[in-house]
């Protein structure tokens, strides 16, 4: 049985039901992963503008940025689980 | 196996069927396989960006233009934020997102390209690609470009089948290899980029 909310929040296209409650949870990781990638990067630029030896200080940047993408947008825990 | 029962033609062809019923969809197999085609592509780019480690360390020219640089890592995030929102969009059914994120990735895939092509004819005359730093940040660039090209020709495809009515929540195995390839772009970017123009 279905509720008006739930009617409201499903819309059919080509024979498809769109499940917009999931789609609008994933957008929602997707875009804060991108903001925060964001910001690192911004981060890392003035570090290595502003220090004289940058490349310690920048490793960690990169790891953790690297680690996002994988995580989130390459989904690579996937390939140990079942998330698909 | 063929028994005295059996024509041998008919053997043949029920096996057949059962192989093609077995291998047609393994996305398991397929992400599998995919990652390790990256795994393969990470040791290919390590080469290089050990190459410019081992010839230069952290020695870089005064020139190198830094603004465009992270306008271009700007870019290319973009375009990674895109093609999980195109990919996400597909996986719950939103093919009209879907077809607008996937343009948009292409779209900032080529500005990325219109901005190394800058980046490159500035190079040219500063570190030429005969000097220890150039030869490294030539073939690091060019390299990293190659595989956009690559990709926004397979996002090219995708789209195309997309808008012909393939894909859905129940098979985007397309979408998801391929934006998965675009994400693996970003993320030798994330790499290169602090490697050629930070450290």
């Amino acid at each position: 049985m279905t509720t008006d909310a739930q009617t409201a929040d499903t819309q059919t296209t080509d024979q498809q039901t769109i499940d917009h409650e999931n789609l609008k949870k994933a957008t929602r990781r997707g875009i804060v992963a991108a903001v925060i990638l964001a910001v690192l990067t911004i981060i890392e630029f003035f570090i290595a503008t502003g220090v004289e030896n940058p490349l310690l200080p920048l490793m960690p940047f990169v790891f953790l940025k690297g680690w996002i993408i994988l995580d989130t947008f390459m989904h690579i825990r996937a390939l140990w689980s079942d998330d698909h | 196996m063929t028994t005295l029962d059996t024509p041998p033609e008919e053997a043949v062809t029920e096996s057949h069927g059962e192989y093609h019923q077995d291998m047609s969809f393994q996305p398991q197999a397929n992400r599998i396989g995919l990652w390790l085609f990256i795994v393969s592509e990470t040791f290919l780019f390590g080469a290089f960006l050990s190459a410019r480690w081992f010839s230069t360390g952290t020695l870089k020219p005064e020139e190198l233009n830094q603004a465009l640089a992270l306008l271009l890592t700007i870019v290319l995030l973009v375009s990674s934020i895109s093609a999980y929102l195109a990919e996400t969009s597909i996986k719950y059914n939103h093919r009209r997102n879907f077809v607008i994120f996937m343009v948009i990735t292409m779209v900032m895939g080529l500005i990325f390209l219109g901005g190394v092509g800058i980046e490159i004819k500035e190079a040219i005359h500063a570190y030429p690609p005969e000097t220890p730093y150039g030869s490294s940040y030539f073939m690091l660039i060019g390299l990293h470009a190659f595989h956009v090209v690559t990709g926004l020709v397979a996002l090219a495809m995708v789209l195309v089948l997309g808008l012909r009515g393939h894909f859905g929540s129940s098979e985007y195995w397309g979408v998801e290899g391929v934006v998965k390839y675009w994400h693996f772009v970003d993320l030798a970017w994330v790499i290169i980029y602090p490697t050629l123009y930070l450290f």
